[in-house]
C-alpha cells in the first residue's frame, strides 16, 4: 500500500487540510527529511557548529553537505539534496541582496525568516510541493552566534543543539542527557566534540573520517568548512568515538522503557 | 554641484563620545521669497536614528515617509533596530536608483543616529553618494557652517561643547546666508534615544554663544 486508508484523499494536496486539522502532505515531506543523512548543529557561546554526514561508497566521490552562505554563516540540511542545493542558493542570494541594499552581513534569524516564508508559501499553494528537507543555519551576527532551523512547513526554531535526518531521535537523546539542572551550554571545543559524538551516534561508529564535514564559525572569524581528514577535526574523533561507545553502552543498561518517542 | 546652490538650508551634525547632536534652521525659501519660517527639517526615522533634509520639500518629506514605514516594518521584522549603515545605504540605493532613471530626489540629507556600534554621521548626495565622518554640513549655508565646524571640531568633544559647536556653526550660517535663518531646531541622539530641544533650551544657550564672542 502507498497510502494509508484512513487519509481517505487528504493527503492528496496541501490546499486540503484533514478533518483532524492537519496538512499531511507536509508531514510526508518531514518524513522525506528524515530519511536524509544526519545534519547536526549545535550552538556554544563562542561560536556555532554543524555537523553533516556525507554520502560515500565505491562508486561515488563523497557528497557534500555542509554550505556556506556568507562569510558569517553557513547551513547543512537534510533530505532531498536537489530542494535542498536550491535553498542554500536563495538563502546566498538573500544575504547578498542584504549586504547590497544595508551594507551589513544578513542576520541569522531574518536569514531564517525569509527561507522559512519561501518554504512556506509552498504549502499554501494548489499545485505546489512542500520542500522535502529541512535546514539548519549557523552563524554569527551582531547579537552573537544563533543556531537556527527552518522545517518543511515553513516554521522556525532557535537551538542549542539537535539534529534532522536518520536517527535524530538518538542525538535528541544524547544532547538532553547532558544537560545540567535543565540548561545546555557549550564551550567551542565542547560543542565540536559533542556534535562529532552525536554524530557517531546517528551515523555510527564505523563511519570513516572522510564521511564527517563540520562547518564552524568562531567569534570573530569566518565561516570555515571542513572534513573528518583535517587535523582540527581528527584530533576530537577517537575521543568522540569513545564517547559514543560509552553512551551507549550505558544508555543500552539502562533500558529503553523510560521514555517514549518525544516530539521534537 | 549646481544643485547645491539651489538648496535654501543649513543643517550641521557632530559625533561625540557617546552621541551625536544634529541641528538645523527653520527657513524655507523659493527664491527670494521666504515660503515658511517654521519649516521641520529634523525628522526621527526610527527611534534612534534621524534625518536632516535640505533642497526640495517635497522630494525629503516623501522620503522621509518611506523610510519611516520601511524601517518600522523592518525592525518589527528582524527583531532589532536598524544601524545608522544600513539606513544610510537603503537611501543610497534608492536615490540612486531615482537619479539613473533621471527622476532625482533633489535633496541633500544627513542621517545621525545611535546603533550598537555607537553615534554615528552620514552625509546623502542627490545622487545616491554617502559618506561617513565625525562632523558634517548640508544646505546652502554649509560652506559657512563648515568653516566653524572645521575650526572647532575635536575628538574629544563632550556633549555639551559639541551642542555649542553644531550651534555656533548653524548661527553664523544664518547670518551670512540668505537662505537660512528663522530660529534652530536641535536634537541630541544618545543610547537612551532622542531628546529634542525646546526653544527655550535652544536660546538660553544661544545665550551663552554671543555672550563668549563678545568676550
Amino acid at each position: 500500500m502507498f497510502r494509508p486508508e484512513q487519509f481517505a484523499g487528504y493527503d492528496r494536496s496541501t490546499i486540503l487540510f484533514s478533518p483532524d486539522g492537519r496538512i499531511i502532505q507536509v508531514e510526508y515531506a518531514r518524513k522525506a527529511m528524515q530519511r536524509g543523512t544526519p545534519s547536526i548543529g549545535v550552538l556554544a557561546k563562542d561560536g556555532v557548529v554543524l555537523f553533516g554526514k556525507r554520502k560515500l561508497h565505491v562508486l561515488i566521490l563523497p557528497t557534500k553537505k555542509v554550505f556556506k552562505i556568507d562569510d558569517h554563516v553557513g547551513a547543512v540540511f537534510s533530505g532531498y539534496s536537489s530542494d535542498g542545493r536550491y535553498l542554500v542558493d536563495f538563502a546566498r542570494e538573500r544575504a547578498q541582496i542584504h549586504k547590497f541594499l544595508y551594507d551589513e552581513p544578513i542576520d541569522i534569524s531574518y536569514l531564517g525568516l525569509q527561507v522559512a516564508e519561501h518554504m512556506h508559501a509552498f504549502t499554501q499553494y494548489g499545485g505546489a510541493r512542500p520542500f522535502g528537507c529541512g535546514i539548519i543555519f549557523g552563524g554569527i551576527d551582531l547579537s552573537g552566534p544563533q543556531l537556527l532551523y527552518v522545517d518543511p512547513g515553513g516554521s522556525m526554531m532557535n537551538w542549542i543543539a539537535g539534529a534532522i535526518g536518520q536517527n535524530k531521535e538518538i542525538v535528541e537523546k544524547y544532547f538532553k542527557s547532558l544537560a545540567k539542572n535543565g540548561k545546555l551550554e557549550f564551550k567551542f571545543e565542547d560543542a565540536l566534540l559533542h556534535g562529532l559524538t552525536a554524530l557517531f551516534l546517528a551515523a555510527g561508529l564505523d563511519m570513516k573520517p572522510i564521511e564527517i564535514e563540520v562547518g564552524y564559525i568562531r567569534e570573530g572569524e569566518e565561516f570555515v568548512i571542513k572534513t573528518g581528514e583535517d587535523e582540527e577535526i581528527a584530533a576530537y574523533l577517537d575521543k568522540a568515538k569513545e564517547l559514543a561507545k560509552e553512551w551507549k553502552k550505558k544508555s543500552e543498561e539502562l533500558g529503553e522503557e523510560e521514555e517514549g518517542s518525544e516530539e521534537f | 554641484m549646481e544643485l547645491r546652490n539651489l538648496k535654501g538650508t543649513t543643517t550641521v551634525g557632530i559625533v561625540f563620545k557617546d552621541g551625536v547632536v544634529l541641528a538645523a534652521d527653520k527657513r524655507a525659501s523659493a527664491g527670494t521669497f521666504i515660503a515658511s519660517k517654521v519649516a521641520k527639517k529634523i525628522h526621527p526615522i526610527t527611534r534612534r536614528i534621524v534625518f536632516t533634509i535640505s533642497g526640495l520639500v517635497a522630494d525629503a518629506q516623501i522620503l522621509v515617509r518611506w523610510m519611516k514605514n520601511y524601517m518600522n516594518r523592518l525592525t518589527l521584522r528582524r527583531g532589532r533596530e536598524p544601524t545608522v549603515r544600513e539606513v544610510a545605504n537603503l537611501v543610497s540605493v534608492v536615490m540612486h536608483d531615482y537619479f539613473k532613471s533621471l527622476l532625482p530626489f533633489i535633496t541633500h540629507l544627513l542621517i545621525g543616529g545611535y546603533d550598537r556600534r555607537g553615534p554615528h554621521i552620514y552625509f546623502l548626495d542627490h545622487a545616491g553618494g554617502v559618506q561617513e565622518d565625525k562632523y558634517l554640513a548640508t544646505g546652502s549655508g554649509s560652506p559657512i557652517a563648515m568653516g566653524i565646524l572645521e575650526s572647532g571640531y575635536r575628538d574629544d568633544l563632550a556633549e555639551d561643547e559639541a551642542i555649542l559647536l553644531a550651534l555656533r556653526a548653524l548661527s553664523a550660517a544664518m547670518k551670512r546666508d540668505t537662505a537660512t535663518g528663522d530660529g534652530i531646531d536641535l536634537v541630541v541622539i544618545k543610547k537612551e534615544g532622542i531628546k529634542t530641544f525646546t526653544p527655550k533650551e535652544i536660546d538660553e544657550l544661544l545665550k551663552k554663544i554671543n555672550s563668549r564672542s563678545k568676550k
